[in-house]
């Protein structure tokens, strides 16, 4: 069966044909809500509420942006529901700028990948939980996930000149954050400083 | 002549495999130049390495869980957790029957400016009874017609009624109790008469209202089966876009949205299609079709005519 047909299935109510869909993305969608929300519980549940989602959506999929890209923006309109749930509950930042950078995720590198990772991997995986909700998302999806510039913009509904230059100040961010944690020996150039 | 920040967009995209060969080109010159340029190159490229090596297994009892709620959805359509979302709480309800009551007093402003005089004798005798605990009269209220009322000039009151301050007024499922509306010990006691107060006036958002007619002549009663609403209240980003740019107006925490069928349909697909919450409440599943108000049974009004079904989208407070 092909994914299309598995998807098709499904949305008939076929549960056998998306426990094969779940199978196939489930590391995929869980290292995606994990990077965008930064703690391993909350990314396995946030993952979960991602394919029961797609579950029940599936009869009104139309298949126009294919089902993993579907998957990824439920994944992330997830992880941001959960982070946004979690600055109401602070009650202390603005709900909706996301190039503010205040909304870091506050976790480190988790156990497993300090472990397993270098010290530069660990270093950018905690990085990345400082970035802003936005930088970090378009950086997750196209470094760690692999979407092409297109798939990106269609997961977040941006167009594709929002996305390259997003992806280019996530990175430069990043580095900056990493520079200043002093996890890169990198010469700092004079607009960063 | 690009600036450094300029080549930096050009290392993104180099590293993403986008930069075309007369870019590239310009690139590599001016990183030869440039050891500001060279070191963030650099940087960038040991990045994306550490960051295309990342990978995170999904816990191993992962597909099981997900499974098991999708069967047991699967296997139930009407499940707890559906059953869950129908829950509405009360404070949404309270904000139409403010709206109500809003209308209301605009009909009764209008009568008097036609020269009609309110019989303001018979205050509570046909109280339109607000049970909180298991009746839709917020929304029946909401979408009773205040020019109707005016029209047949027997809209001579209208109360808010005051609900206790964190009182948990769910609505129950229809089962409870039939949903009949009936006085006695959960009738609200009126604390705003608007007879007695300015035409004006405002209900604050938070307060129930109820439209009352005269006893013994009102052909202003109506039943829950006129305009029982089907009200879709989310919080979703989705749909504030949507009302942003379909019906060009503000989305606001609280607020409620007039919709045609058409348009109601459109954005309950749009949220299940982006995996967004949102609660449904049908007249259905709820008890409001069900529903009349005493008075109008009473008066022989009964639910007998057809459903003139209202579509509300309601931004979350």
């Amino acid at each position: 069966m092909t994914e299309q047909e598995l998807v098709r299935a499904a949305a008939g109510g076929d549960t056998e044909a998306f426990e094969r869909l779940v199978r196939t993305y489930e590391n995929k969608i869980y290292h995606l809500a994990l990077r965008m929300c930064g703690s391993a519980d909350e990314a396995a549940d946030i993952a979960q509420e991602a394919f029961l989602a797609a579950w029940r959506g599936l009869p009104s999929f139309r298949g126009e942006a294919g089902f993993a890209t579907w998957l990824y923006r439920l994944t992330s309109n997830a992880a941001i529901d959960y982070l946004r749930r979690q600055k109401k509950q602070r009650g202390d930042m603005s709900l909706d700028d996301e190039e503010l950078g205040l909304d870091a995720v506050d976790s480190g590198p988790s156990p497993q990948e300090t472990a397993e990772g270098s010290e530069l991997r660990s270093a950018v995986a905690a990085g990345l939980n400082q970035l802003s909700e936005g930088h970090r998302q378009v950086l997750v999806l196209r470094e760690i996930q692999g979407l092409s510039y297109e798939e990106i913009a269609s997961v977040l509904e941006l167009d594709i000149g929002t996305v390259k230059s997003r992806i280019s100040r996530a990175r430069s961010s990043l580095r900056k954050i990493l520079l200043e944690n002093g996890n890169l020996s990198g010469y700092l150039p004079s607009n960063l400083k | 002549m690009r600036t450094c920040e300029e080549y930096e967009a050009l290392i993104s995209a180099f590293i993403d495999g986008a930069l075309d060969d007369d870019s590239r080109g310009e690139l590599m010159v001016h990183m030869a130049q440039c050891p500001a340029c060279q070191a963030y190159f650099d940087d960038q490229i040991a990045i994306h390495d550490a960051l295309e090596g990342m990978e995170a297994q999904a816990p191993a009892d992962f597909t099981a869980r997900v499974m098991e709620q999708v069967r047991r959805e699967a296997r139930q359509p009407a499940a707890p957790e559906k059953a869950e979302k129908k829950t509405v709480t009360f404070p949404y309800w309270r904000r139409f029957a403010a709206m109500a009551a809003c209308c209301a007093v605009v009909a009764l402003a209008g009568f008097w400016a036609f020269g009609g005089q309110p019989d303001t004798g018979n205050v509570a005798a046909d109280t339109a009874v607000m049970d909180t605990g298991r009746s839709l009269t917020g929304t029946e209220e909401a979408d009773a017609p205040p020019a109707e009322n005016n029209a047949s000039g027997a809209a001579d009151d209208v109360q808010a009624d005051a609900l206790p301050e964190g009182s948990e007024d769910t609505i129950a499922p229809a089962s409870d109790e039939g949903g009949e509306v009936t006085g006695g010990e959960n009738t609200l006691p009126p604390v705003v008469s608007s007879n007695n107060s300015s035409p004006q006036q405002d209900p604050a958002v938070g307060q129930n209202a109820s439209v009352e007619g005269e006893e013994g002549k009102s052909p202003a009663m109506y039943t829950a089966k006129q305009n029982a609403p089907v009200v879709l209240t989310t919080d979703s980003q989705v749909a504030a876009d949507w009302v942003t740019e379909t019906l060009g107006q503000t989305w606001e925490a609280g607020a409620s949205y007039t919709l045609t069928e058409e348009q109601f349909s459109q954005v309950k697909a749009l949220l299940a299609e982006n995996g967004e919450n949102f609660t449904e409440l049908t007249p259905e599943n709820g008890t409001g079709a069900q529903d009349s108000l005493s008075a109008g049974e009473e008066n022989g009004d009964s639910s007998e005519e057809q459903a003139a079904v209202t579509y509300v989208l309601q931004a979350a407070p």
